[in-house]
């Protein structure tokens, strides 16, 4: 059951995100910690990993707070795959490598989701809106991963399971 | 025919994309009930935030009051003369309202706004992510809520409206969203305009007349002509732009409630009439 660890802290991150954001806004942007640690364990255990614990989390937090189901967990999905598939050719708990994967998939990711919001016709400033907030974003995020990283690997090692689910398939 | 066609999972990764941008499809958009499973999820979790969202604010409380001590004395001062002006001047509005009244059964009109039904509710998380400005309350259909109602601050100002409803919980859509539009009206100057959120908190009012006289600190609240009950404050002008190009005027409003710490809001229980 060592499993349900790995979901929970996601269930975990989402709740303070979404209650405890007044103290984690830094210039009004707030960082996604979910983001940094499901490309952490996409890194960390390959792209089935990713594709799973995406939909997972994408799904929870596109049904508890988002307008258009899916935004969220599309953007996550297709980042963690990369993730996922890139990691084979890197060493995986270097957090150096950690830093510039979560560097660059901030970046896809809203980039995704901009480009989603431009399909679903919202009035958006482009420039306005990657300078203020993707690129503030891109660089908490990796910041963060800096100092969280070592403690995802060392979860990671514990944890140790092949199983990817709650239960056997 | 390319080798990564012939890999399973990418092309698992596709059949669910193509089943994600189907659900936004579908999904998007406001005024629906949510599915069984969602309102599930969101009734799991809104106990839990409701707890973590009130030692948020009961922090947030103790930092800013250590902060204010110094300069409670004089703001106590102020707001006492503010309190002697203000209650002079609700005599004189309420002689105003009365005489208004009157006037307005003469005329047989039937006024909407007096008789709002309100029902409370408290704001248990917000929107984590940085693009859309949606947060949820405690309240779903167990109490009579349905889409397309306004939220109201507890002074009265608009705030947003709501768009998924739960069995105990509901989202909210705020003005600031850059999804939101309002049919809105200049109170001074009676020029129609459409209210749309910014990516920054502050709102657009759009659609202006370029030989409107709207000048800055106006007063904007919605019109007839909008979804929400007519009269309800939306914001203050605070810089109007004017395009020559285009024969029209923009006008930059800061939102009257303060979105950014809100606790508790109103739920307005009756819907305009919409004639459908």
């Amino acid at each position: 059951m060592k499993i349900l660890y790995k979901y929970l802290l996601i269930i975990l991150a989402i709740i303070l995100e979404a209650t405890f954001s007044k103290f984690i806004t830094i210039f009004g942007v707030k960082p996604d910690i979910v983001l940094i640690l499901i490309i952490c364990f996409a890194l960390l255990n390959g792209s089935t990993e990713g594709i799973i614990l995406s939909l997972f989390g994408g799904l929870l937090q596109d049904i508890l707070y988002n307008n258009a189901i899916g935004v969220e967990t599309l953007a996550l999905l297709i980042v963690c795959y990369i993730a996922g598939v890139l990691s084979t050719n890197v060493f995986r708990d270097n957090t150096f490598v950690a830093f510039v994967f979560v560097l660059l998939g901030t970046l896809l990711y809203n980039l995704i989701i901009i480009f989603s919001m431009i399909l679903m016709k919202y009035d958006i400033n482009l420039i306005k809106g990657f300078l203020d907030i993707v690129l503030i974003q891109a660089i908490y995020n990796s910041i963060i991963t800096i100092f969280i990283f070592r403690y995802i690997v060392k979860l990671n090692n514990y944890i140790k399971d092949t199983k990817i689910f709650f239960f056997d398939i | 025919m390319p080798r990564f066609f012939k890999n399973k999972q990418f092309i698992m990764v596709v059949v669910i994309a193509v089943a994600l941008i189907s659900a936004m499809a579908n999904t998007y958009g406001s005024g629906r009930n949510v599915t069984i499973v969602e309102s599930a999820v969101g009734s799991i979790f809104s106990p839990v935030q409701k707890v973590f969202y009130s030692a948020e604010n009961y922090i947030s409380n103790f930092f800013t009051s250590i902060k204010q001590i110094g300069t409670l004395r004089e703001k106590n001062a102020l707001l006492e003369k503010e309190v002697e002006k203000i209650k002079r001047e609700n005599i004189r509005m309420q002689e105003l309202i009365n005489e208004n009244n009157r006037l307005r059964d003469i005329l047989n009109f039937k006024d909407k706004n007096t008789d709002l039904v309100i029902k409370p509710a408290n704001i248990i998380s917000k929107n984590p992510g940085n693009w859309f400005d949606t947060f949820n309350v405690d309240i779903g259909s167990n109490q009579g809520i349905k889409p397309k109602m306004t939220v109201l601050d507890e002074k009265g100002n608009l705030v947003g409206t709501i768009t998924d409803v739960g069995t105990n919980w509901s989202k909210v859509l705020s003005i600031i969203d850059m999804d939101s539009s309002i049919s809105a009206v200049d109170v001074k100057t009676r020029d129609n305009g459409v209210v749309r959120g910014d990516s920054n908190g502050n709102l657009k009012m759009i659609y202006i007349p370029n030989d409107s006289k709207i000048s800055v600190g106006d007063i904007i609240t919605t019109s007839d002509m909008s979804v929400y009950p007519s009269g309800l404050i939306i914001g203050k002008v605070q810089q109007v732009k004017s395009q020559e190009a285009e024969l029209l005027k923009e006008a930059v409003i800061k939102p009257e409630a303060d979105l950014e710490r809100l606790e508790f809001v109103q739920i307005v229980m009756n819907m305009k009439d919409t004639g459908k």
